[in-house]
């Protein structure tokens, strides 16, 4: 089962939980709350109820701040819990503001620790000033178990909707999420080669648009596959949605050892 | 009452600030530079420091001094 994480402000939702449920995935609406505590006794839920935890995009808590940081914030509660998650193998995936919440909580980059208690990205307000939202090309640089099912090096086409995605970093990080295969996802041009802006709609370090972790089953990307999940919403003719893939790797990951 | 200002750390490009230089220049000032601080002003006996460090700002991006 997989919880599809939803606080005040968030508004992609129910997109990815259709894609799930397009695939005929088990998947179920949860409130922040009824993870950190504060619903009724009678909601509340236990995460390792779920395989999978998918963070939505949109604009969780009015993105006051900065994005991400109050879902950010009020998801540390639950840091114990969150690390053993992921240790256990379990999935966490974040799509766009999601993947703001995953660097705010410290769950990415993931590197020596699963979880770290301050962040070590930001994903900060776009070089252009502007809400970006269009269809951009992403190259697939390395694969994680959110990606298996595209090929490497394979360009696909996914929309972005953000004001604030610029990848930052430290140089350290960035050299050690080269080594480690990290960066799964690039913004390129048509051709498949780094062109800059508006190819890098936000300016991002070296390009990046999503990363994983060390162990590739925490993953964030800006670009949102679950609006290209059908071909009819691509800008030109393709015989099956480039985000339906996403999703399907997520699947066969969680049906491992079936 | 405490006051939190918080702004971007040298060699991290503020847009806003840009753009605001642009727009001064644009109306005939001659700008040399333009920085923008956010300024929290909290009434609480807790921790302001700690509060900051969990919330207010991201060290990749932002320094900030309390007063």
């Amino acid at each position: 089962m997989i919880a599809i994480l939803r606080m005040e402000g968030t508004n992609n939702e129910d997109d990815i939980y259709n894609a799930f449920a397009a695939l005929k995935c088990p998947v179920e609406m949860v409130h922040l709350k009824q993870f950190t505590g504060g619903a009724k006794k009678e909601l509340q839920k236990n995460i390792f109820d779920y395989e999978g935890i998918m963070i939505p995009g949109g604009f969780s808590a009015g993105d006051y701040i900065r994005a991400g940081a109050i879902f950010g914030a009020r998801l540390k509660k639950i840091s114990k819990e969150l690390k053993e998650f992921v240790k256990e193998g379990r999935i966490i995936g974040g799509i766009c503001n999601g993947f703001q919440v995953l660097t705010e909580v410290g769950l990415l980059p993931g590197i020596n620790d699963i979880i770290v208690s301050k962040p070590q990205i930001s994903l900060a307000v776009n070089d252009s000033a502007k809400f970006e939202c269009r269809h951009v090309f992403l190259k697939h640089e390395n694969k994680c178990f959110f990606t298996e099912k595209y090929e490497k090096s394979e360009i696909i086409q996914v929309p972005i909707a953000h004001a604030e995605g610029k990848f930052i970093t430290s140089k350290r990080i960035l050299e050690e999420l080269k080594e480690n295969n990290q960066i799964i996802f690039r913004y390129v041009n048509r051709a498949g080669n780094y062109a800059g802006y508006p190819f890098n709609p936000n300016g991002s370090m070296e390009n990046i648009a999503g990363i994983s972790n060390l162990e590739g089953n925490v993953f964030g990307m800006m670009p949102h596959p679950e609006r290209v999940f059908y071909p009819y919403l691509h800008q030109e003719k393709k015989k099956v949605g480039d985000g339906k893939r996403f999703f399907e790797s997520i699947i066969k990951y969680l049906r491992r050892g079936v | 009452m405490a006051k939190v200002y918080v702004k971007y750390k040298k060699g991290i490009l503020d847009p806003e600030a840009e753009n605001t230089k642009k727009a001064l220049e644009m109306l005939g000032y001659n700008i040399k530079d333009v920085k923008i601080w956010k300024v929290y002003e909290i009434k609480t006996k807790d921790n302001v420091e700690e509060m900051t460090e969990r919330l207010l700002v991201n060290p990749v991006i932002h320094e900030y001094k309390i007063k």
